[in-house]
């Protein structure tokens, strides 16, 4: 797993180098502080504006660099060639997607938690206070970033980089929906259709689990571990099919 | 004398869109220990494709490829093998320095040996001054001795070189000359492709004519110029074929 470290640090360093991350990162510091600033509510409503707009926000900035950063790493990396001396050295293909996913990922959940960081000073500046239900949130976002990550990078050894991020973004924002809206479609389906709905709500991962910001807006109680425990290992589950699928194509695919 | 590189009846081909190219029909090859091996042929002979068979980034439809007694596809010989690309693919955001530690530290070289080692390649490929200079900013050619660096951070047993003088001026070529013969002095085994047969001739014992994926020719190179010299002319008179005249006759017999 060194070689695999060593794959995700370079990613990592690339996105340093690039400027996308600094833009995305102004942008949604602008949209937060806005937020922030307005007074045009009673502090109760004030606070709950300021945590909905600031926690979706940063969800889908994180979820779009994690989009953005993962699915471009093979198709650049075959594109400009850079990975025949990579691979000319004692470097495993399962080492090489494992690398690329760690680096993803570990950059998009750098750049949550740094928003998360500046979106809770905020948040303490308005005199309210971190709640358990928002660490959890952030954990479970934590995860969902992963699990997108994993994906998108499965993903990158089928497609390229423009379908993949297309494909990613919509299956994000749809993710959230597909477990209601199979279910409100098995009452008008046939027999066949039902099964394939299920099979498909069975198959794809549901990102509402892994969503908790109507909770943290309206100041939920924590939910019980067990549950987190369950989504954690939900969650691990499909990381570990989703690298598995994008190692067996990568070691398939003649460079 | 053992073979370091051993290509046994090797078949590849590969796909572009719907269009199958078959590269390589059945090629045997052998290089030994301590030469440098000189692997010619005209464009889309099948040359690249034999490395990239050999460094396992193409799985063969027939045959094998042996380096160092381990199949190419084996992960276990790369840490004795050095590879430089025909062109230099590296990373322009990262510096001599860095992307060599990037590299080194795949062949789990530690630190401080790989620092030193650094130091050491870059001062080989005379770029020295240029180890904290961001890849973006060297000239090709520089970017190509950075590609010879890089082939033998990890002090390999085989070097396999595609194209090296690729982008380099009249000195970059010479001083590329002088450290490949200096790596054969050191005992290392070099498998070199090269469409520069003029480079190819004053630098390899021996050499390899491909066309069209079949091997024509494997020889020694002053057996291959000495045969030729006994029965022609070269066309100047002058009494002496060079490489090329004898690439050239060798392609068109077979073509013919």
């Amino acid at each position: 797993m060194r070689a695999a470290w060593i794959i995700a640090k370079n990613v990592i360093e690339e996105s340093i180098r690039k400027k996308e991350i600094y833009v995305l990162f102004i942008l949604s510091v602008a949209i937060m502080a806005v937020a922030a600033m307005a007074s045009f509510f009673s502090l109760t409503g004030l606070v709950k504006y300021f945590t909905e707009l600031s926690f979706l926000i940063v969800t889908y900035i994180t979820v779009i660099i994690a989009v953005v950063v993962g699915a471009r790493q093979l198709p650049t990396e075959l594109n400009s060639r850079t990975i025949y001396p990579l691979m000319a050295k004692p470097l495993k293909r399962s080492e090489f997607i494992i690398g690329k996913w760690l680096g993803t990922s570990l950059i998009s959940i750098f750049c949550f938690l740094v928003f998360e960081g500046i979106f809770i000073i905020l948040l303490l500046s308005k005199g309210s206070s971190v709640s358990g239900i928002l660490i959890q949130g952030i954990f479970l976002h934590i995860l969902q970033l992963m699990l997108i990550s994993s994906i998108v990078i499965c993903l990158s050894a089928f497609m390229t980089n423009a379908a993949n991020v297309t494909v990613s973004i919509l299956y994000f924002i749809l993710g959230h929906w597909i477990g209601k809206a199979i279910s409100d479609a098995l009452d008008k389906c046939g027999a066949f259709l039902v099964w394939m709905l299920k099979s498909l709500n069975y198959i794809i991962p549901h990102l509402d689990y892994f969503d908790l910001s109507k909770k943290i807006v309206h100041q939920w109680p924590p939910v019980p571990a067990w549950v987190i425990i369950t989504v954690t290992i939900y969650a691990v589950v499909y990381i570990s099919i989703f690298l598995l699928i994008g190692t067996l194509k990568f070691q398939r695919k003649q460079l | 004398m053992e073979p370091v590189i051993e290509i046994k009846n090797l078949h590849a081909e590969y796909r572009v869109g719907r269009e199958k190219t078959v590269a390589l029909k059945g090629i045997n090859l052998r290089a030994y220990k301590g030469e440098i091996f000189g692997f010619i042929g005209p464009n889309g002979a099948g040359k690249t494709t034999t490395i990239n068979v050999l460094l396992g980034f193409m799985r063969p439809t027939n045959g094998e490829a042996i380096i160092l007694d381990e199949k190419s596809s084996s992960l276990k010989n790369r840490f004795r093998i050095g590879y430089l690309p025909e062109t230099a693919y590296y990373y322009p955001y990262l510096t001599p320095s860095k992307i060599l530690t990037m590299y080194g530290k795949l062949f789990r070289i530690d630190k401080i040996t790989l620092n030193s080692r650094i130091d050491s390649v870059l001062a080989i490929v005379g770029l020295m001054g240029k180890k904290n200079t961001p890849i973006r900013n060297l000239s090709k050619g520089m970017q190509q001795r950075l590609g010879l660096a890089q082939a033998i951070i990890n002090d390999p047993d085989v070097m396999i070189l595609d194209e090296p003088n690729s982008g380099l001026d009249p000195i970059g070529k010479r001083e590329m000359r002088d450290i490949i013969l200096e790596l054969r002095n050191k005992g290392k085994t070099i498998f070199f492709s090269s469409h520069e047969l003029s480079e190819v001739e004053l630098i390899c014992d021996r050499v390899g004519i491909i066309d069209r994926g079949q091997i024509l020719k494997t020889e020694k190179l002053d057996q291959i110029v000495g045969k030729i010299n006994t029965k022609n002319q070269d066309k100047s008179g002058s009494g002496r074929a060079s490489l090329e005249d004898i690439f050239v006759r060798t392609i068109k017999d077979k073509r013919a």
